[in-house]
């Protein structure tokens, strides 16, 4: 079963590129990432640039009429989301155990299980 | 055959859901790793009785009966799953093509698959033990609404109907099944396994979360039972000794099965005839049941010879304390005080913490009991913090104080005896302020 992992967290946190903490980030990311790639867990994953670059845009009545768009996140909320990974897993436990080992604190991780992907059949 | 009225009939089949539906509903999901459909599968079986049992008289062996036929129910159900789906791939076999499946509607192996005839469910008694504890602790999965935790446990574990655990929790019937058709589909959905996890303490702390809330529905439920009402504090033993037996070793679960012992013990003194409260320290001790209590004081020993403390331990300890006293004044409030400081620092609960300053006042006075409360928050809402802090006021001689804070419990409180009872405090309260 696939599951998309959602990382939200507070983008103010995060450390200066460059700087000793930024490294020891890349660091743990890395790790992390290898850990899904030997585990057999890895589909993909990414993280995504600051929530001041979104757009969005919304889609209104019957789907003719353009989508209107305004500049940034669907929601304004302290924590946005700022990557994600698309993991294969026998059960929710697994998935559950992954999210848990993300190298990142002060964050809240979403956990859904993917009801179909046409590009995986 | 037996022949039976229809009144019995019913009752014959309540009890065989509660005995055994739980332990068939396990033995089902393990043998196919599907919840839901073994839990259907009783559900048919049961019907099934309800239609038949009334024309045919009971069988000679219930349980038996109930074991065979709901086990032909589950095979039915996969046979109806695989021919829909074969008849969904054949005009649309995208749908089939990975989104829909197919793990859960194949028979497990050794299963004769599609055959017909007699079908039984061999599971050994180890089996069915795993087969248990692994269905509590996915009815207990913390991926799960707590509200649907409690759900499940009674109604797949405890083998309760889905309209008695709506009653026992005042809520519609309809509003329960709902509860429990959301769980089940997002235990499918998100495949929650049933399993048993490596490390079992931190699930092990929800499932008794969950069996200790079930049991003090059932305390604080005392006097509104009607007959739809079923015994939830019955029930909550019930499921814990299940627990126990499945994990004997585990300390934690010995001390929650004791408190419930103790706890009922004061079943029949807690109340009057007319149903209103009796409070601990005027309670009738010689009504109190001793078989309970030489219960909660022999599984309390066995867990505290485990040495691993735990909160439910402590709550059982400070409940043989009043248990074992023989008449109100022997309560050894200062050991009380002790074991009340140790769940808070356990816990860090506002309600222990409450709990810590009412047995101060008691141990060290009034004013001492008062200055705990002081250091609460959080509790604003809850009638018994206001109703504490009323009765330490009037013991300290503060009638005004004591009279304002019952009417805030007053407007709080819920339960009809509780709500009676304040209100004679409140009276008492209101008598001793000195009129200007």
């Amino acid at each position: 079963m696939d599951y998309m992992i959602l990382i939200y967290r507070d983008e103010a946190d995060a450390p200066e590129p460059g700087s000793p903490e930024h490294g020891q980030m890349l660091a743990g990311w890395l790790a992390f990432n290898q850990r899904l790639i030997d585990g057999g867990h890895w589909i993909t994953g990414g993280a995504l640039a600051l929530s001041d670059t979104a757009t969005t845009v919304r889609l209104d009545g019957n789907g003719s009429a353009p989508g209107t768009v305004t500049d940034g996140p669907y929601a304004e909320t302290k924590e946005q989301l700022g990557g994600y990974y698309l993991i294969s897993a026998p059960d929710l436990d697994v998935a559950l155990e992954l999210a848990r080992a993300l190298p990142i604190r002060d964050a809240s991780v979403e956990v859904r299980p993917v009801a179909s992907r046409p590009d995986a059949g | 055959m037996t022949a039976a009225t229809p009144g019995e009939i019913d009752r014959v089949i309540g009890a065989l859901a509660r005995r055994h539906g739980g332990a068939l509903v396990a033995a089902l999901a393990g043998r196919y790793s599907d919840v839901a459909l073994a839990d259907d599968a009783v559900q048919d079986a049961l019907v099934e009785a309800w239609q038949r049992w009334p024309d045919t008289g009971v069988p000679d062996n219930p349980p038996g009966w109930l074991t065979t036929v709901a086990h032909r129910k589950a095979l039915d159900r996969l046979r109806r799953t695989a021919a829909e789906q074969r008849r969904v791939a054949a005009v649309a076999p995208e749908v089939v093509a990975r989104g829909a499946d197919v793990d859960h509607v194949r028979p497990a192996a050794g299963e004769p698959g599609g055959a017909e005839g007699e079908v039984t469910l061999v599971r050994d008694e180890g089996q069915i033990r795993d087969d248990q504890l692994r269905l509590l602790l996915l009815c207990t999965h913390p991926a799960l609404h707590r509200d649907a935790q409690v759900a499940l446990t009674l109604r797949l574990v405890g083998g309760l109907s889905t309209s008695e655990v709506a009653a026992a929790f005042l809520v519609p019937e309809t509003t329960m099944a709902q509860r429990i058709v959301r769980a089940k589909h997002k235990i499918r959905t998100a495949r929650i396994p049933l399993t048993v996890p490596a490390d079992l303490t931190g699930r092990l702390d929800v499932l008794l979360t969950v069996l200790y809330l079930v049991f003090n529905e059932g305390y604080l439920a005392h006097g509104t039972t009607g007959p739809l009402r079923v015994d939830l504090l019955a029930e909550s033993v019930r499921l814990t000794e299940l627990l126990a037996g499945l994990l004997p070793d585990r300390a934690e679960v010995g001390g929650l099965l004791a408190l419930q012992w103790f706890t009922r013990s004061r079943e029949t003194t807690r109340f009057t005839g007319d149903g209103d409260l009796v409070t601990l320290d005027r309670q009738d001790r010689t009504r109190w049941d001793r078989t309970c209590i030489d219960r909660g004081n022999r599984v309390l020993t066995a867990a505290l010879r485990r040495a691993a403390p735990g909160p439910f331990q402590v709550r059982a300890l400070i409940a043989g304390e009043h248990a074992n006293a023989r008449t109100a004044a022997d309560t050894d409030w200062p050991a009380i005080v002790r074991l009340y400081r140790q769940l808070v620092a356990m816990t860090g609960s506002p309600v222990e913490r409450l709990n810590l300053a009412v047995a101060t006042a008691e141990a060290d006075g009034a004013p001492a009991g008062l200055a705990v409360l002081a250091t609460i928050s959080g509790l604003d809402r809850y009638h018994l913090f206001h109703a504490a802090a009323a009765e330490l006021a009037l013991r300290a001689g503060d009638a005004a104080a004591a009279a304002a804070s019952f009417d805030r419990a007053l407007e709080l409180v819920t339960a009809p005896a509780e709500q009676r009872h304040l209100a004679r405090r409140l009276a008492v309260a209101r008598a001793g302020v000195p009129t200007a």
